[in-house]
Parts: C-alpha cells; structure tokens; sequence
C-alpha cells in the first residue's frame, strides 16, 4: 500500500511539475472562446474608471521606472 | 449566395415559431449585415412567403431536400442559421472574424441578449448538455465545407436541424466553439414550438440509438430534457468516506455523521453492488466502528489512517483499498436525497469524454451549496452558491446534467483507474483545493467534469464555515493552474 501511494504521490507531482512549467513558459493554454473572453475581461478591466485612477496616480512612478531603464541602458 | 459567387456567409434564417412581425424583424437584421441574395427563409409558416417577398428574399422548405438542394448550390464559405431572434448589429463581421482567425474552429454559436437586455451568457462547448437542452441560442454558424463533410443535411431532422448538426458534427470531430460575444437578441415567446420539442427529443433519441447509448428521454420543460442513461454492466462503486466518526446536531438531534450517511445510503440507494471504504482516524470511537460493520457486513473495507491530518492522502489510501470500477469520493458530513444517484452518476461516467461527475449539495436549509465550481482570477468558488431550492438561470443550468469547471470532491464520482492515471489528489494540498487540482488534471487529460442536478445530497457543512484556505495552498494551485483559471467559461449565469 505504501509503495502504492508513493507511485501515486510521484505521478501526481511529475503532472504539477509539467503544468508548472506550462505556467512559467506563459504559454496560450487557453482555446479559442477562453483566450477571446480573457482578453474582453481585461479590456473591459481597462475601462473603468478604478484601473483609469489607479494609472494616472502610479503615472509618475511608472516614468521613473522608464527613465531609470533608458539610463540603465 | 445561390449558384452566384459569394466570398462571406449565407444567413438561413428559420421561420419556426416566428409571428410575420419576429420574422420580418429577423430577416431585416440579416439584410442590414449581408447582402439580399445571401438571406434565405427556411420554412413557408405562417407568413414567411409574403415577408419574404416584401423583404426580397428567397424562401424555400425547410424539409431536407430543400435544405440540401440550397446547401449544394451555396457558394458561401459559412452558413449562419438565425432562429427565434434577430443579428445583433455587427454579428456577422464578428462571425466571419472569429472563424477567420481560428481555422480550426467549424461550428461557433455565441452570446445574446433577451428582448429586455438581459444576457444569455452560454457556456464552453457541453455535448452532455446538448443533448439535454440545445442551449446554442439563436445564432449558430457552420462552415459549408464542414457541414457537407459530415454529410450534409439529415432529412429526418425537420425543425431539430441546427441540433441534430451540431450532435453529428461533434461526433465526427468537428471543433465547436462558444463566440463569447453578444451576436443576438432572442425572442423567448415560444409560439407554435410543440413540434420542435418533439423534434428534438427525436432527434436526441436517434442520436443516442445510433451511438448504442441505451437511455430513457424525459420531458422537464419545453425544450429541456433529462436523460437517464442505463447502466452498462453491473460495476462495484466504492464509496471512499475518510472520517474520524465525529457527531454533529443536524436538525436538532446528534448524529454521528458517518453512520448516519452510510445508513442512509444502504436504506435509500437503489444500486446494490456497493462497497464502503472507510478511511477512520485511530482516534474514530470503536461503538462507530462496530456499528458501521453490523450495517456495512462485507461490503466494508475499513483502512486505518494513522498520519497526521492529510485529506488528500485519506482518499489516496481510500481509492488505492477500493475494488470498485468506479470510485465515489464522498465526504462523512451527508445525507442522501436521490436514491438513484450511482446510477445517474455511473451513467454520466460511461458517456464518451466525461472524467469526473459531481451532484447538487444543499446545506441543511435546503439552500444551494454546490452546482458545479466556478474558477475566477485563479481562486474557486461555488455555482448557484446559496440560492433558494428551486431557482434556476436563463438556460436552465439547474435542470439539465452540464459539463462545468469542476466539481467539489465532496461527493463526486470517477472510474478508480483514472483516478490513478492521474496521481489521485496531490499531496502538495492536504486541506483545500485538492479537489480543484483534482478536476483540473481530469480536464487538461481530456476529460470533462459534469454536474448533475438529478443527483441530490445533502451536506452539512456550515454557510459561514471559514475554509481557512492558506496562502500556501493557493500558490501551489495557482502555480499549476492559474493561466487557466482565469476567467469561467461554463457557469456564467450561476
């Protein structure tokens, strides 16, 4: 029983291990209706007005950061 | 598009159902998006001969002849079928765009929206639904090449064609896929549809007849049905139960929960070749034990578990004692409602593709507990989490057996060899979500998780419990899963 439940254990982590690496690699995983739905959800994120606040108050920190990258460079 | 040279799509637009007034309606949406020529109303009911001619379009029968002799002389590279409603402005450029850019895509079906505005958001391709209900709404596409690849138009299909397509086109390997889009508006007054409810559950029959699926076709409501598959076979089911013999007030009385949900499974389940698994704590009272034999007899498979709490490996150990073709995870905290359920569930399990099936919990109010799991932002939830008894969504998700996005392990059923396929429930999360990493490994296999609302428990877990889901648990899930937990694509009403 116990040999059988650490050949369980081990597939189980061989299989996370490949999504994992899936996830990493930020591949499109997704099919064609989940990927269009994905992207309308972050379009629509976009649109409103907490995401629109939230980029003007970060707006200088994020020209900071482009500044010190361009310096960097 | 008849015999001329077409490079878009053709609109057939079925005159089923439809008043002079909806069908004049429907054929100007089309003749706003494509020109006259490529607008044709399949049906000569009611008025649809002087519509057609006000609107300059041809109408032809809509028996298979008809349709076959229009389909062979199509020039057009899609057909779209539009059905008890009107295009949404800008539906066909969305079409003819979403299957540009997904060549593999055959059949698409899509989003509307109810004549008050309210959306009809349709879930991820469900063949187990389709069969239940033809939920693709109004506006439904077809590449020409493909449609005459599988054969074309079937004549015994009068008023179910769109459905008894879509079935044959699955079987055949076609891909169908949900445009998540809002591409029309549907007209839910349902006149003169008795023959196509009638029509479609033949179709559905022969469908299920020709595949060697032997079930019985019930009516729940016009256009839904449930379907009871038989049982291929007499296989053991092992029920894997982990518990630690714990007691609970459910009703105002104690009640030792495991003995009261094996109990109720040996006095109400109508399927007898059963065995019971139980996975006990050393710390489970010996007077639960011994009751659980005198009512178990042989038919109990007792496991010690003497290892630190760990529910992942408790069903592991379970699965791997079982004997059972088909194991049903199921927790000790449950009453049984339905006494057919292993039948339904082994039913679900032995059609084509399905993983894992799951059943519709109640908490002890007899609110919605469990319709399925919804995953958003890489977190899960519930579907229909909380809703009265009783209450449904728009495509009558609580009605029909549907594929979902997984479902919780606290009563679930699966073949036990698949279970092992895949590593059974990780280790890597002893409390939480091993059962979302559980369906997600049944679904990137290829399989499907389906829910079935004909399946009925009770489960006496707290409303306000605090799953106490630690950061830890989420990370590891997320790790594995997040890119495709992102947005739910089958509940999307509930």
């Amino acid at each position: 029983m116990v040999e059988a439940e650490h050949e369980l254990a081990l597939i189980d982590r061989v299989i996370g291990l490949e999504m994992q690496v899936e996830e990493l690699r930020r591949l499109d995983r997704l099919d064609p209706a989940s990927s269009l739905a994905q992207r309308e959800s972050v379009a629509a994120l976009k649109e409103t007005f907490t995401w629109r606040a939230g980029r003007v108050i970060t707006l200088p920190i994020r020209a900071a950061r482009f500044a010190r990258r361009v310096i960097l460079r | 598009m008849n015999g001329s040279e077409s490079a878009g799509s053709a609109i057939w637009v079925s005159s089923v159902g439809l008043d002079a007034e909806q069908l004049r309606a429907a054929v100007d949406s089309a003749v706003a998006q494509v020109p006259h020529e490529d607008v044709v109303v399949v049906g000569r009911h009611g008025e649809a001969e002087t519509v057609g001619r006000a609107s300059g379009v041809m109408v032809v029968d809509d028996d298979g002849a008809s349709l076959s002799a229009l389909l062979a002389s199509s020039s057009a590279k899609a057909i779209i079928v539009l059905r008890w409603g009107t295009l949404a402005p800008g539906a066909v450029t969305e079409i003819e765009a979403f299957l540009r850019n997904n060549v593999g895509v055959d059949v698409i079906y899509g989003d509307s929206v109810t004549s008050n505005g309210a959306p009809l958001f349709r879930p991820l391709f469900s063949p187990i639904r389709l069969r239940s209900n033809d939920y693709l709404g109004p506006v439904v596409a077809i590449r020409i090449h493909v449609l005459k690849a599988i054969g074309g138009i079937d004549r015994h299909a009068a008023r179910s064609h769109v459905l008894e397509v879509a079935l044959r086109a699955h079987d055949a390997g076609s891909v169908i896929s949900l445009l998540p889009v809002v591409i029309a508006r549907e007209d839910l007054a349902f006149n003169d549809f008795s023959d196509t409810v009638e029509a479609q559950r033949a179709a559905v029959g022969r469908y299920l007849a020709a595949k060697g699926v032997d079930a019985r076709i019930e009516e729940v409501a016009p256009f839904v049905r449930r379907i009871r598959y038989d049982v291929v076979g007499a296989p053991l089911v092992s029920i894997v139960i982990p518990t630690r013999g714990g007691s609970a007030v459910i009703a105002g009385g104690d009640r030792v929960l495991v003995v009261e949900a094996v109990r109720g499974i040996i006095e109400r389940s109508t399927y007898r070749h059963l065995q019971f698994v139980i996975v006990a704590d050393l710390d489970t009272p010996v007077a639960v034990i011994e009751e659980l034999e005198v009512m178990c007899g042989d038919a109990l498979r007792l496991i010690a578990w003497t290892d630190e709490f760990n529910f992942s490996a408790k069903m592991n150990r379970g699965v791997l004692a079982a004997d059972g073709e088909y194991v049903v995870l199921l927790n000790d905290d449950v009453e049984l409602v339905s006494p057919d359920w292993i039948e339904t569930m082994v039913g679900l399990a032995q059609q084509d593709g399905v993983g894992i099936v799951g059943a519709m919990l109640y908490f002890e109010d007899s609110t919605l507990q469990h319709a399925g799991q919804v995953y958003v932002g890489a977190v899960a939830g519930h579907a229909a989490f909380g809703w009265p008894g009783g209450q449904n969504d728009s495509i009558m998700s609580l009605s029909v057996d549907h594929e979902v996005s997984g479902v919780t392990a606290a009563c679930a059923l699966m073949r036990r060899d698949l279970f092992l396929e895949l590593g059974g429930f990780t280790l890597a999360l002893p409390g939480n979500y091993n059962d979302v990493d559980l369906n997600m490994k049944v679904r990137t296999a290829g399989y499907s998780a389906v829910f079935s609302p004909w399946v009925r428990l009770y489960h006496f877990e707290s409303k306000s419990r605090d799953p106490k889901i630690l950061d830890s648990d989420l990370l590891t899930l997320q790790a594995r899963w997040a890119g495709l937990m992102q947005v739910e694509m089958y509940s999307r009403m509930l």
